[in-house]
């Protein structure tokens, strides 16, 4: 179990991560989601003990995180920059991993670069934005730690190799589960990955669920705007939409079949709502979501 | 593997290149002079002499701008990067001033034989190799201490601070540099007791140690890019 406690990261007067506690069970493929700013880096960079939390603590199967040799070796965080030389050959990168990393499988590495297209004897700094995060993917799945952080790990590839990425991530991830936390904007790409889903906003958790349970949450309504108005009375809304005498509600929540059914001989609408679409809904709103209520 | 091993390894070519060009440096350079005249002063001792303090600057530089990074983030806490650090930079504050001492023991040997030594060349004695070792260790140690600390202001702080902590980064070398000293006419210089200024030199050397410690043990690794 991965626990976040009162977990605050400070940047001068900045406050990027605010007292979150969190709780993760471990062997699941997290996704992190959050706007620019919404302080998942810095979230990510406390779980990896890249950095020292401004307050709380990180616990791995009950052992404080930070600084601890054990839970280091058992980390991986692939941030989007990547934390290399830009002189270093990718070959140099590889053997610094078979050094260190106990669970270096450099066949699947070497594997990865094939799939990939990339050469060992290429320079990180030569190395195009695509072709950079190709070198992440492969080190934070040819590393194998239990717990692997990739953090926009997809920035700059094109749809097949991200595609092929998705793919070998599923793949590696059934053949040797570990907890994989995974950073995104390409929501509905990623859907499909993600066991659980974690919504950060303005440095707090907003939502953390089962992925499954997320997708039946929300539903649009649609009608004429008097009865739209009156059918969400009660729920939760999310967002809303008129033109002319039309209107559209996004509401939180799994509405009940009955009253789906009484809506519809009502003359109103009902759609699902996407996970991207939740999550435009849940970190657009000026007031946090309970003040909709 | 260890961190002082990978550390090791990961240095193996500068240091390989880096000895070959300094020997390549030294025939060269030694063979010109000595078309024109006996050498008066020691070679080695100017190149290599220099190389053990710029070089060890260098490293202490490098290791917390590039390494430290590099190695963290493949699972190795700050604790156990600057414990194998200190262990790599023991060898080199050990080795490097042996090198400048034996080269130099082989540069007066080969131009005894060929005599061509010039009467001002400093002439290399076996009883004062172990002086000659101990003036030139404190500056090796003095100058990579100083490149760690200096390097590791800037890497925790703004570059402004960074910048103002080279002053105090820099008193090793200040010391080592006002109190022992070995230059290319093999002049050993100290201005207090051997003991005294060792002392002095090594405080200060361990106080820069201490320093970068401090500076790195709970340093956020920061993002490139």
């Amino acid at each position: 179990m991965i626990e976040l406690r009162g977990v605050t990261v400070r940047y001068g007067s900045t406050v990027a991560v605010d007292n979150v506690d969190l709780e993760l069970p471990t062997g699941a493929i997290y996704g992190l989601l959050g706007r620019n700013g919404s302080g998942k880096t810095s979230l990510l960079s406390v779980l990896a003990s890249y950095r020292k939390p401004s307050a709380g603590t990180v616990l791995i199967d009950g052992e404080a995180a930070f600084e601890n040799p054990r839970l280091m070796r058992q980390t991986s965080f692939i941030r989007d920059t990547l934390d290399l030389s830009g002189s270093d050959r990718i070959s140099t990168v590889f053997a610094v991993a078979r050094w260190l990393r106990p669970g270096w499988d450099a066949e699947y590495a070497g594997k990865l670069l094939d799939l990939f297209e990339l050469h060992p004897r290429e320079r990180v700094g030569g190395l195009s934005r695509g072709e950079r995060s190709m070198l992440g993917a492969t080190l934070g799945l040819a590393g194998r730690a239990p717990l692997t952080i990739l953090d926009e790990s997809y920035l700059g590839m094109d749809a097949v190799a991200r595609t092929l990425f998705y793919r070998e991530l599923l793949d590696d991830y059934l053949a040797h589960p570990r907890t994989i936390v995974l950073s995104t904007h390409l929501i509905e790409e990623v859907a499909e990955l993600f066991e659980r889903v974690i919504i950060m906003d303005r440095g707090r958790i907003l939502l953390h669920d089962e992925t499954d349970a997320l997708r039946g949450r929300g539903v649009t309504v649609t009608g004429p705007a008097d009865l739209v108005t009156a059918f969400a009375a009660g729920h939760t809304v999310l967002g809303e939409h008129s033109l002319g005498t039309v209107r559209a509600l996004t509401l939180d929540g799994r509405l009940d079949p009955d009253e789906i059914a009484r809506g519809e001989r009502d003359g109103l609408s009902f759609g699902p709502l996407g996970l991207q679409e939740l999550f435009v809904h849940l970190t657009s709103q000026p007031r946090p979501l309970e003040a909709s209520r | 593997m260890s961190v002082s091993a990978v550390l090791f390894q990961l240095y193996r070519p500068v240091i390989y290149w880096g000895l070959a060009i300094v020997v390549t440096l030294e025939i060269a350079a030694v063979a010109a002079i000595l078309t024109v005249n006996p050498l008066g002063f020691s070679f080695w001792l100017v190149v290599v002499g220099s190389a053990a303090k710029y070089w060890p600057l260098v490293t202490g530089i490098l290791m917390i701008s590039t390494y430290f990074r590099l190695i963290v983030t493949n699972g190795v806490t700050r604790h156990e990067f600057l414990r194998g650090f200190a262990v790599f930079a023991l060898g080199i504050v050990v080795l490097f001033p042996a090198l400048v001492v034996i080269g130099h023991g082989v540069e007066s040997t080969v131009l005894g034989l060929l005599d061509q030594r010039g009467d001002t060349y400093p002439v290399f004695r076996f009883g004062e190799a172990a002086n000659e070792y101990l003036h030139v260790l404190p500056a090796t140690a003095a100058y990579l201490a100083s490149g760690m600390v200096i390097s590791a202001g800037f890497y925790r702080f703004r570059p402004l601070i960074g910048l103002l902590l080279i002053i105090p980064g820099s008193l090793p070398i200040m010391a080592s540099s006002g109190l022992i000293t070995i230059d290319e006419f093999g002049v050993l210089t100290q201005r207090a007791p051997l003991a005294v200024a060792l002392t002095i030199v090594l405080a200060a050397t361990a106080t820069a140690g201490i320093a970068a410690h401090r500076l790195m043990r709970d340093v956020a690794i920061r993002r490139t890019g």
